[in-house]
């Protein structure tokens, strides 16, 4: 069987440790052999097997990071357009994957899922900002990476959320304030708001349903 | 629904966790790489680490500690001690912390904390208080471990603190704190219903009676406690249990 290559990229936002070390016990858990590496080389992220873009900040400073490496956006693009490989974004990850976001002011996103990054809703009672802590996600269509997790909870830790163009590219739901989307797909390309790098076996289990996706 | 987070804190001394009556008298109680593993197979919601003396002596976070203990949270972890500026947060998030948690130098230099926000986002900054209580209703924050008073309102500086972008207030009591009294309540409930972040419950837990009641008396999003779990009087389990049939949301 061939080695499943998969590149974590690291534009030096926030905690990328974490998903790489997640991915690696994932990795260990499937039948699957490969190596997972966090790189900003543009080559090596246009030939990975598969991409994991996480990330922990503020869009327009993350946003800010990827553009200010050389043929790092690029590499992303050509990989998830152009080759159609499974991408996947995790939380900040997500956002950028947007054609707006309006965090901060208004800033221009990656358009690979159509909608805008918007704050969570906070005129409900006792509702705290950012949305911290584990929640739960009710799947909304079957999916391939969310098999056996329908109703589990995950880590969330965000203030903003994404509000597709098209309601088809809702997975997942999760509610807090209101319903919001919590896992978005289009084609190849995948985004949770939640963190599976940071959600114990949940979160393990989701990331090897990732490697062993085949879309 | 979201679930009230149980936290359990390992406070480090020399790279080794101990745990303060009132903040002295510190007894040994283990080796945080070691707690860390047991807590994530346990089924902790989070977990605190704080170097509780680098303020007091001036020096920088054990990173080193820091990032073996992180190689064993597959949960978030919030590490706090001595950050004073943009560069021990960076070192720490990239050490393997998700988010950095800053006492004193939130008192000394209010600013860090909305340069700390825009730049990594508020979501990763915790702001730690330390209060006591100096009359029926008011509460005064110290800084250097406990050391110093400031002769600030803890609701004053906590208000502040959201408002220049702070995403958590961890608000422990002194006078409760090694104690095993419970939680201050009066203290949790005034400081949560005048800010809109969360507020994680610190300081004082005897009992998983004392986690229930800071989540349901103080409303506070978490709750955090050491002694308990580290000398094994309770399991995270057996306190998510007792919490579920209390009525409290959380994930079992």
């Amino acid at each position: 069987m061939k080695n499943l290559s998969v590149a974590v990229v690291d534009y030096d936002c926030g905690n990328l440790h974490s998903a790489s070390k997640a991915l690696e016990l994932a990795m260990k858990e499937t039948n699957l052999n490969g190596s997972v590496f966090l790189t900003k080389d543009p080559n090596k992220i246009k030939n990975a097997d598969k991409v994991i873009l996480p990330g922990v900040g503020a869009f327009k400073a993350c946003m800010g990071k990827l553009k200010s490496f050389d043929g790092l956006q690029e590499s992303i693009e050509e990989f998830a357009l152009k080759k159609g490989n499974p991408l996947l974004g995790i939380c900040i990850g997500l956002h950028l994957m947007a054609t707006r976001s309006f965090e901060g002011g208004e800033h221009p996103g990656l358009s690979f899922i159509e909608g805008d990054v918007v704050p969570i809703l906070s005129n409900a009672e006792n509702i705290k900002i950012p949305h911290m802590g584990w929640n739960e996600i009710l799947l909304k269509q079957e999916h391939d990476v969310l098999k056996g997790l329908n109703k589990k909870d995950f880590y969330f830790v965000h203030s903003y959320r994404f509000k597709p163009k098209n309601n088809e590219s809702t997975i997942a739901t999760t509610e807090y304030g209101d319903i919001f989307p919590s896992a978005l797909c289009s084609g190849n390309i995948l985004g949770t708001q939640f963190h599976p790098e940071k959600s114990q076996q949940t979160g393990i289990k989701l990331l090897k349903n990732f490697l062993e996706w085949c879309p | 629904m979201l679930k009230v987070r149980i936290i359990p804190c390992l406070d480090v001394k020399n790279g080794r966790i101990v745990k303060g009556v009132n903040f002295v008298d510190l007894v040994d109680a283990g080796d945080p790489v070691e707690a860390a593993k047991a807590y994530d197979a346990g089924g902790a919601d989070e977990l605190c680490f704080l170097d509780i003396t680098a303020s007091h002596e001036k020096r920088p976070i054990l990173l080193d500690v820091v990032k073996r203990t992180a190689e064993q949270c597959f949960m978030p972890l919030t590490v706090g001690g001595g950050v004073s500026s943009i560069e021990d947060i960076q070192n720490l998030l990239s050490s393997g912390a998700d988010k950095v948690s800053i006492n004193t130098s939130a008192v000394k230099n209010p600013t860090l904390i909305r340069e700390a926000s825009e730049v990594f986002g508020s979501q990763c900054i915790v702001v730690a208080i330390d209060a006591k209580k100096t009359g029926d209703m008011s509460w005064e924050i110290f800084t250097h471990g406990g050391r110093e008073s400031t002769g600030i309102s803890a609701v004053d500086f906590s208000k502040k603190m959201a408002d220049l972008g702070a995403g958590e207030i961890l608000l422990t009591s002194m006078d409760r704190d090694g104690t095993r009294s419970g939680y201050d309540i009066d203290l949790l409930k005034a400081v949560e219903s005048s800010i809109p972040i969360p507020v994680i419950a610190s300081g004082g837990v005897g009992s998983i009676k004392d986690l229930i009641s800071g989540a349901r008396e103080g409303r506070a999003s978490a709750v955090l406690a050491a002694s308990i779990f580290h000398f094994g009087e309770c399991t995270i389990k057996q306190a998510k249990e007792e919490m579920a049939k209390a009525g409290i949301s959380v994930r079992i």
